[in-house]
């Protein structure tokens, strides 16, 4: 099942590392990514993440190991089909 | 011993440079020593120590830095704090890291790094501690702007205490170590990202005691969490009133006195019968404070088959991670315990269970053979428990002996254990009873170390006399890697592939060549007297303790089963 995860996050040197960092402990292949400050003067940074993943216990997981981060302000969880940009990701 | 000056005035509001703004923030976090050795990249924090302010001690290999900053963290509560230079010093202490960050301990750890301009191009010394780091530390800084350098330091303190503690690295170019700006150390913390504190829910906790009465069979398990909240108190409290045997983990030794009637023991891998099996057949394990470790768990298809499952810990992400959790108690082990014994606590009705467990506990006790006039290591354990009244800190290294000294040391009280748990780190044992001596000058603290991990960081016992430290240091001698002859006996057809070290150096010579008395002894008799002398003495003093090689570490859970599938649990 595709899954997306929305992260808030301070928009600070080697954020987007310490996320894939983690998505790499639980062996979880990112197959889409994007970053950007959620407005022109931000210090937040909008990360969006899409996974392949079946078992909710490990996006649970995954999830928790994500809020822990001082970096991550706040995480939400969609199946990837609510998001306007999955459909041009699955049609590939 | 190293002395503190109380009270040293903090230099705020003049303009500093960037070494002495972290010698400042140290002041302020009321820093007691640092562990730590110099080089290129940190030689300005160097020299603003060299003024004085902070005592500091110089292990003779990062690696014992670390660890020592741990020893001392574990038994002070206070954050340990390590100093590297860039590099290898840097990358010697990742071992160290990532054994603080397995068993939650709290570390600021200073590194430097080559000139900010220079970053990225492989200049000399220079490591990309900052990746490197990254996922064994709770968190981690670089700091490229001389102005950002006291809040990164009060934000480091700040996460590396709170919430479930951990190692916090912070990494310091050349040119900002030299670069000046105005010292204003902030009052305040501003991450908006990081909320260590959980409140416990009420409803949690009517959940919990509701649990209780309709428990036939409850258990509880202790684990850190209890001794890095300060909750032992409260612990045996909410034990007694309610009546419920308790458990220990490795790591959470020490939260109740070992020879309480509700005590089983340690549970897990080489835990006592009795705990074990109460954990299997519970209907109710109330963790507090404790990770659900595999090492504990054993098979996790047969973990808590039967049982209800309260889990109480202060890191939401612990909750259900290995256990699925029934009734998940999100907060500090203390406030937990408190909030719990503020209630009407009932008494679980579980008289037969008390029955079955006691039985079990007589009938299965720890055992070993006693029969010839070898010196059994099982013994060696027993004797210094008995020679230091339970009441030493105890630190040991990681392998046969440290599993015997869990068993047979009977702790009475926590911040006395002093163990890798959950990295299982050798050479861990020698640098951490440093730390441990330097935060707790006046107590008798006693290294028990196997011959394999005590040769993988015996160099720091150059530093003994130096520091006054009266370490007592007891290699456990069985002339292998104990724990993988065992393995190799028990599961590779005794085929002893690179585990046994016939060939050992002379401790006692090696010791004295520090300056340190030594006595090798190789009988109970000898071992008594020799222990005795040693905790007469003023100063450190190593024994070398030949035991009987072939001695197995039992009861066992074997890898892959059950709790309940123990072997060797009797005689
Ligand atoms: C750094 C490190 N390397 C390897 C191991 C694997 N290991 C675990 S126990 C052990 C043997 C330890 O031997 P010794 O220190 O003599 O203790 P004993 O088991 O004999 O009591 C080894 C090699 C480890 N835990 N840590
Ligand atoms: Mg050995």
């Amino acid at each position: 099942m595709r899954r997306t995860v929305n992260l808030l996050v301070n928009n600070k040197l080697g954020v987007l590392n310490r996320m894939t960092n983690l998505f790499l402990r639980k062996s979880l292949n990112i197959e889409y990514l994007t970053v950007g400050p959620v407005d022109d003067d931000s210090n937040v940074s909008m990360l969006t993440v899409v996974i392949n993943l079946e078992e909710d216990q490990v996006m649970e997981e995954m999830k928790n190991q994500l809020e822990k981060q001082v970096d991550v302000i706040s995480i939400t969880e969609t199946s990837s089909k609510s998001l306007f940009f999955s459909k041009t990701y699955e049609k590939q | 011993m190293i002395t503190v000056e109380k009270d040293q005035p903090v230099k705020t509001g003049q303009k500093l440079s960037g070494a002495e703004m972290v010698i400042e923030s140290l002041k302020k976090e009321q820093v007691d020593v640092v562990f730590g050795y110099p080089g290129g990249a940190v030689l300005k924090i160097y020299d603003a120590l060299y003024d004085g302010g902070i005592p500091h001690l110089l292990p003779r290999h990062e690696q014992g830095a670390i660890h020592a900053a741990e020893g001392y963290a574990r038994v002070t509560g206070k954050p340990g704090v390590c100093i590297a230079t860039s590099g290898p010093g840097a990358t010697n202490i990742i071992t160290g890291i990532a054994d603080a960050m397995m068993d939650s301990l709290p570390l600021v750890i200073i590194t430097g790094q080559v000139q900010s301009s220079a970053l990225g191009s492989d200049a000399f010394q220079e490591a990309p501690i900052l990746g490197v780091s990254m996922s064994i530390t709770k968190h981690n800084y670089q700091v490229l702007d001389v102005n950002d350098l006291p809040r990164i330091m009060k934000e480091a303190f700040h996460v590396a205490t709170t919430g479930r503690p951990g190692p916090v690295l912070v990494d310091i170019p050349k040119d900002v170590s030299a670069a000046e700006a105005v010292f204003e150390y902030p009052d305040t913390i501003d991450l908006p990202g990081y909320n260590p504190a959980h409140d416990p829910e009420s409803s949690a906790i009517q959940g919990v005691i509701e649990a209780i009465k309709e428990a036939k069979k409850p258990v509880i398990l202790s684990g850190a969490g209890v001794i890095h909240s300060e909750g032992h108190e409260e612990l045996t409290k909410f034990a007694e009133k309610t009546n419920i045997p308790v458990v220990n983990t490795l790591l959470g030794l020490g939260t109740m006195p070992a020879d309480h009637k509700l005590y089983l023991g340690m549970g897990g891998m080489h835990g006592t019968y009795a705990a074990n099996m109460a954990l299997y057949e519970s209907d109710l394990i109330i963790n507090i404070g404790a990770r659900f470790d595999d090492r504990l768990t054993g098979n996790l298809k047969h973990f808590a088959q039967f049982a209800k499952v309260v889990h109480v810990d202060i890191d939401p992400a612990e909750i259900g991670k290995n256990i699925p959790t029934d009734i998940p108690v999100l907060g500090d082990a203390k406030e937990v315990l408190t909030q719990l014994l503020d209630e009407e606590l009932p008494e679980a009705d579980c008289r037969t269970w008390r029955r079955q467990l006691d039985t079990l506990q007589n009938d299965y006790p720890l055992w070993y053979h006693q029969d010839d006039d070898s010196f059994k290591p099982q013994r060696l354990f027993e004797i210094v428990h008995e020679m230091t009244k339970g009441d030493a800190i105890v630190t040991t290294d990681v392998g046969q002996h440290q599993m015997w000294a869990a068993q047979y040391y009977k702790f009475q009280r926590p911040n006395r254990w002093v163990t890798s748990g959950g990295l299982g780190t050798m050479g861990f044992g020698l640098p951490a009873a440093i730390g441990a001596q330097v935060g707790a000058p006046k107590e008798p603290v006693v290294a028990l170390i196997g011959d394999a991990g005590f040769q993988m960081t015996m160099q720091e016992l150059a530093i003994l006399n130096e520091y006054q430290l009266p370490l007592k240091i007891v290699i456990v001698n069985n002339q292998s890697m104990g724990m993988v002859r065992q393995w190799q006996e028990l599961y590779y057809n005794e085929r002893y592939s690179e585990s046994l070290i016939p060939n050992q150096p002379d401790y006692v010579k090696l010791s004295e060549s520090f300056g340190i008395k030594g006595k090798s002894v190789n009988c109970e008799e000898d071992f008594q007297q020799v222990m005795k002398e040693a905790l007469q003495t003023d100063g450190p003093f190593l024994i070398d303790c030949s035991v009987t090689p072939e001695e197995n570490v039992y009861p066992m859970v074997g890898p892959g089963k059950g709790i309940q599938e123990m072997v060797g649990v009797k005689p």
